[in-house]
């Protein structure tokens, strides 16, 4: 481990890497909104049949995004992004 | 200046002392041995030798260290000091008035203890 | 398919883990863990929170409530979406202060509180009984499945079942304390079980939707149609209970015990979170949308009075699947045995921790700092209490299951556990993310939390008081959950703003929001005399072994050779944080002021240390790398100036001794074979100084011998002559000869024999050589009054052989131990002992001959030397460079 100075931009590597970890977020909070209002603004359509293809669908597609995001996010730089 | 006693021998080893005293004793001194460097001061304050063998290699106190004593000290700085060396003769400690390379022969052991004893 | 085969199988099964988890764990030990080690296994780890509550009661809890039973795991969904900057930074921060379970988390985060690890581990025991009680109960209800009607069950069943997996978890899970709370074993069956659950999930899945049903759009319709029957209003969603069951679940999945244990104790880095972000969501989304079409068409095939819970199993057996329904039924055993097993090491370890050792430490006040004391294991003691607090989790859940006759609906009581253990979460999320969270703040929220939820949640669940009232509209548990942890919530923050925390929890706080490894304070420096206390400490912890290897390891980084490093402040806190992931932070910082005795930190080191601004904090880490840097360059400077100083004064030494040792042996022959010449001697004088001369020559050709023995060696011109060997049988022949020292005094040897009898390959006479010198050194030095001498025989990591010969004198004194090996170093020996000083040197140079090492090994009590033998000697001649 040597010295580092904090850079104040990133090569197109890194530039990648830390928009994908925002986008980690974006998929999260996308999927907590689609789990959480249609179910609860209007249960009369989103207990039933067209709630579980909603919420199969819904969380498939998170599962997917996720996975391919996890991809590009190999091995961190060890100090960027502590900035939750 | 007379002492009923004539040599103190300060010597560790146990037959070397046995050997030294067996020698001196036969020639006619009278010969009290210590085999212990740091009472070594107290006996011959006490004692008052006319001729002091001091071994070099001492458990406690080294001889080295005992002789330097005896220089700074008022009342025995005048002592008569015989040291006996086991080591090389190089960086030997300032202040004995003669030095005796081990191993002797015991004629030059009588010899040296002579030449102490008569000279009083 | 009887109960009694069933019954059978399931032993099997648990045998069959056994000898898993056996293996496992003797891979690890053996260092080849690394190909188990992989995100794989660490995802399907974490399907322990599919316990038989999913397998069996989701069903029952779709049938009854809907898509509700979704909630469960939509919130587990939600968080490992965002697993990448949540959960990997709780992970990183988890595993930096070497946490050990959430409770002490929570303690070390709050200042290393004892008292709010103690209130966090009692709430996760409250919830946990039942849950745990749930599992036994699944058990019993499936095996009863298979029986006829009206055929008795086998009594006892659920005791077994509890004694098995007691017996499980404390062989995996109390095998060693290590510095880590790792188990390699249980990790790998939970893998496993994992495994066998979700197989017989899909199974069961498959056949029932392709099977029975006409595939998935069939089962999409008939729940259209069930939505226009009576029964269809219970699968109405409501807001409040879709919302609350949401949150607490997303809380669950981390905050419970058994999730926190094996998603952040037994991660071994954050990386693997990059697969298990996506994967254990596809786990999960796999096992329950599964649920719906064995809960719809059970609904239709089955009879109106049966047990939704248990429709796994009731299905394939009405259609006559016995085989199906044995498999599922091993499904449902697993999850059930994977929740147990965890949920019992993680309270466990929690209960050992921050109840059971700290009691011991207080009650044991006086005694400890107190000499008498320090010859107790604290390692044993502490795995006694956790098998202790193993049994008392697994028995706690099986009189539960007793009291409670095990009737409620298997969703219930998994509900009530969800929501007790979310009372933690509010001082975690807050505390991982504002730096002014206080202790204070913390333990008023917790409590305040805890109180409501078992007034409005957990004693009413227990049927012991009435629910509460709510006003209409409002679901009760929905209410009473958003109750308690609003007031959780608003308590920790408003204590916390009016509060000032002490400087510890300061400190920890820093560490803790912004993920840098603690800090140091400048007067933590300790007296160097206490490492060598610290290393016992630390061998009564981990085992003399392992707290060895680790201060080799430390005193190596501050650039020193040898087992004791500088107490510098990074050492102290290193260990603390290592000590820590053993015990708890609590009592590390607990154990440490008792042995180091360090005084309080002040507000003002804090400010000298640890500035609050964070552009001090980028300087301070900058500067404090190269420095430590630097610090490590001079220290290994130094030690080697020290130590060419003392060689060249040792060197010069040298020949003035061998003249003495040579020339002192030669006067007393010289001065006696002359005395013999005189006449007039007696003939008993003649003889005695005839011995004399002989004595004084056989010391002389000793002496002689050794000198070439060295001489030979140092040159090199030595051959090794190799051979296979028993070391038993040297070791006998070395203790007969060494005897022969100090044949006045009695020495106690203790040994073990068995151990002993192993071959070596070495040359045989070279080692005996050393074995008789360091165990007649030992005669010699040895001060006790009742010595004893120690011999252990290991075999070494790396195939070679290791050789402890240790006693139960006074030891050799710090500042004399970088000396005793070299040459002439006899030390403090009035006496003399006989040999010339020459011992150790030529014990040295053997073991450097046989391409092994000697060396002292500290903080045992007395001496204690090393003798450490590669697994085959050096090939002759190769390495005679030196």
């Amino acid at each position: 481990m040597k010295p580092r100075t904090r850079r104040l931009f990133l090569g197109r590597e890194g530039y990648r890497r830390r928009r994908a970890a925002d986008a980690t977020r974006v998929v999260m909070a996308a999927f907590a909104l689609a789990a959480l209002l249609p179910p609860i603004w209007l249960p009369q359509y989103f207990s039933y049949a067209l709630g579980t293809v909603w919420l199969a669908a819904t969380w498939s597609l998170t599962i997917l995004a996720t996975a391919a995001l996890h991809r590009i996010l190999t091995q961190p730089p060890a100090e960027d992004e502590d900035d939750a | 200046m007379t002492s009923a006693i004539d040599v103190l021998l300060i010597e560790d080893e146990p037959s070397i002392a046995e050997a030294v005293r067996f020698v001196l004793t036969r020639e006619g001194w009278n010969c009290r041995h210590c085999a212990n460097g740091s009472e070594a001061i107290g006996q011959i304050r006490r004692l008052k030798p006319r001729l002091v063998i001091l071994d070099l290699m001492l458990p406690g106190r080294s001889g080295g260290e005992l002789l330097a004593d005896l220089r700074a000290d008022s009342v025995l700085a005048r002592q008569p000091v015989l040291l006996l060396t086991a080591r090389g003769t190089d960086a030997l400690p300032e202040g004995a008035d003669r030095v005796l390379a081990k191993p002797f022969a015991n004629a030059d052991l009588r010899l040296v203890v002579h030449e102490f004893l008569d000279r009083a | 398919m009887t109960p009694e085969t069933l019954g059978a199988a399931a032993i099997a099964y648990i045998a069959l883990m056994f000898l898993l988890a056996h293996a496992a764990d003797r891979a690890a030990a053996r260092g080849r863990w690394r190909w188990m080690d992989r995100p794989v296994v660490y995802t399907l780890s974490l399907s322990v929170y599919c316990s038989a509550w999913t397998f069996f009661g989701a069903v029952g809890y779709a049938s009854r409530s809907g898509l509700e039973f979704l909630t469960i795991y939509l919130g587990p969904g939600i968080v490992f979406a965002g697993a990448w900057w949540g959960l990997r930074r709780l992970l990183r921060v988890a595993r930096m202060h070497r946490v050990t379970s959430i409770a002490d988390l929570i303690s070390s985060r709050f200042g290393k509180s004892a008292a709010l690890a103690a209130l966090v581990t009692l709430i996760s025991m409250l919830a946990a009984t039942p849950y745990i009680a749930l599992q036994l109960q699944s058990f019993t209800m499936a095996i009863s499945v298979f029986a006829e009607p009206g055929d008795p069950l086998p009594g006892n069943i659920s005791l077994w079942v509890g004694i098995g997996l007691a017996a499980f978890t404390i062989l995996f899970g109390t095998r060693n304390l290590a510095a880590d709370e790792r188990h390699h074993g249980v990790v790998m069956a939970i893998a496993v079980e994992a495994v066998v659950k979700l197989a017989a999930f899909i199974a069961v899945g498959t056949y029932v939707l392709w099977g029975l049903a006409d595939g998935p759009a069939d089962v999409l319709a008939r729940i259209d149609r069930l939505a226009e029957s009576p029964e269809g209003q219970g699968w109405l969603i409501r807001p409040d209970r879709w919302f609350t069951l949401i949150a607490l679940s997303g809380a669950a999945v981390v905050v419970l015990p058994r999730m926190f244990h094996v998603l952040v104790v037994e991660a071994n880095d954050e990386d693997r979170l990059r697969h298990a972000g996506w994967a254990f969501p596809a786990y999960l989304a796999a096992m329950s949308f599964l649920v719906l079409p064995i809960a719809v068409i059970g609904r239709d095939f089955l009879p109106a009075d049966a047990n939704p819970d248990l429709y796994v199993l009731t299905l394939p057996l009405s259609q006559g699947l016995d085989t199906l329904a044995a498999l599922v039924f091993l499904g449902g055993f697993s999850s059930a045995m994977s929740m147990v097993v965890v949920s019992a090491i993680a309270l466990s370890t929690m209960m050992a921790n921050h109840w059971l050792v700290p009691l011991w430490l207080w009650l044991r006040q006086a005694t400890l700092s107190a000499p008498a004391g320090a010859q107790e294991d604290l390692g044993a003691l502490m795995l006694n209490a956790r098998r202790l607090a193993i049994v008392a989790v697994i028995g706690a859940g099986w009189v539960y299951h007793q009291a409670s006759g095990g009737t409620a609906a298997l969703a219930a009581m998994g509900i009530v556990a969800f929501s007790g253990m979310a009372q933690v979460l509010p001082a975690m999320v807050v505390g991982l993310s504002w730096r002014g969270a206080t202790r204070r703040g913390a333990t008023a929220g917790v409590l305040a939390g805890a109180l409501i939820w078992a007034q409005m949640v957990f004693l009413p669940s227990l049927g012991l008081i009435a629910p509460p009232v709510m006003p209409a509209g409002i679901d009760p548990f929905a209410g009473a959950v958003l109750l308690a942890l609003s007031v959780n919530l608003t308590l920790l923050i408003l204590v916390s703003l009016i509060d000032f925390p002490d400087p510890v929890e300061r400190m920890q706080a820093l560490s803790f929001v912004h993920a840098i490894a603690p800090d140091s304070t400048p007067n933590e420096a300790a007296p160097s005399t206490k490492s060598e206390e610290l290393l016992t400490l630390a061998g009564r912890i981990w085992g003399s072994e392992n707290a060895l290897e680790f201060f080799r390891g430390m005193a190596e980084q501050q650039g020193k050779s040898g087992y004791l490093p500088d107490l510098t402040p990074r050492f102290l806190v290193d260990f603390e944080r290592r000590l820590a992931g053993t015990v708890g932070a609590a009592t590390a910082a607990a154990l440490m002021t008792r042995v180091v005795g360090r005084g309080g930190v002040t507000v003002a080191d804090l400010m000298e240390v640890a500035g609050e601004a964070s552009q001090a904090r980028e300087a301070n880490r900058r500067l404090e790398l190269t420095s430590s840097e630097l610090a490590r360059t001079a220290a290994m400077l130094r030690e080697t100036n020290d130590k060419l100083t003392a060689l060249s004064a040792h060197k010069d030494a040298f020949l003035g001794q061998i003249s003495h040792e040579l020339r002192t042996p030669m006067t007393s022959i010289q001065a006696f074979s002359e005395i013999l010449k005189e006449p007039g001697l007696s003939d008993e004088d003649r003889s005695r100084f005839a011995g004399i001369i002989h004595d004084e020559a056989s010391r002389l050709t000793r002496l002689l011998q050794d000198l070439i023995d060295l001489a030979v060696l140092e040159v090199g011109s030595a051959r090794l002559k190799p051979a296979v060997i028993n070391l038993h049988d040297l070791i006998e022949r070395a203790l007969a000869a060494s005897g022969a020292t100090a044949p006045q005094r009695t020495f106690t040897i203790q040994r073990n024999r068995p151990a002993e009898h192993m071959s070596v390959i070495t040359d045989p006479d070279r080692l005996l050589q050393v074995l008789i010198n360091v165990i007649a050194n030992a005669r010699k030095y040895c001060d006790a009054e009742f010595p004893v001498i120690r011999i252990d025989t290991r075999r070494a990591a790396a195939g070679g052989t290791e050789i402890d010969i240790s006693d139960n004198g006074s030891g050799i004194a710090p500042e004399s131990r970088a000396l005793i090996f070299e040459k002439f170093a006899r030390l403090n020996d009035p006496a003399r002992a006989g040999g010339a000083g020459l011992g150790l040197a030529i014990c040295k140079e053997i073991m450097e001959f046989l391409g092994g090492r000697i060396a002292y090994l500290p903080g045992r009590g007395g001496a204690c030397f090393r003798i450490t033998l590669p697994a085959r000697p050096p090939v002759s001649q190769a390495n005679d460079a030196n």
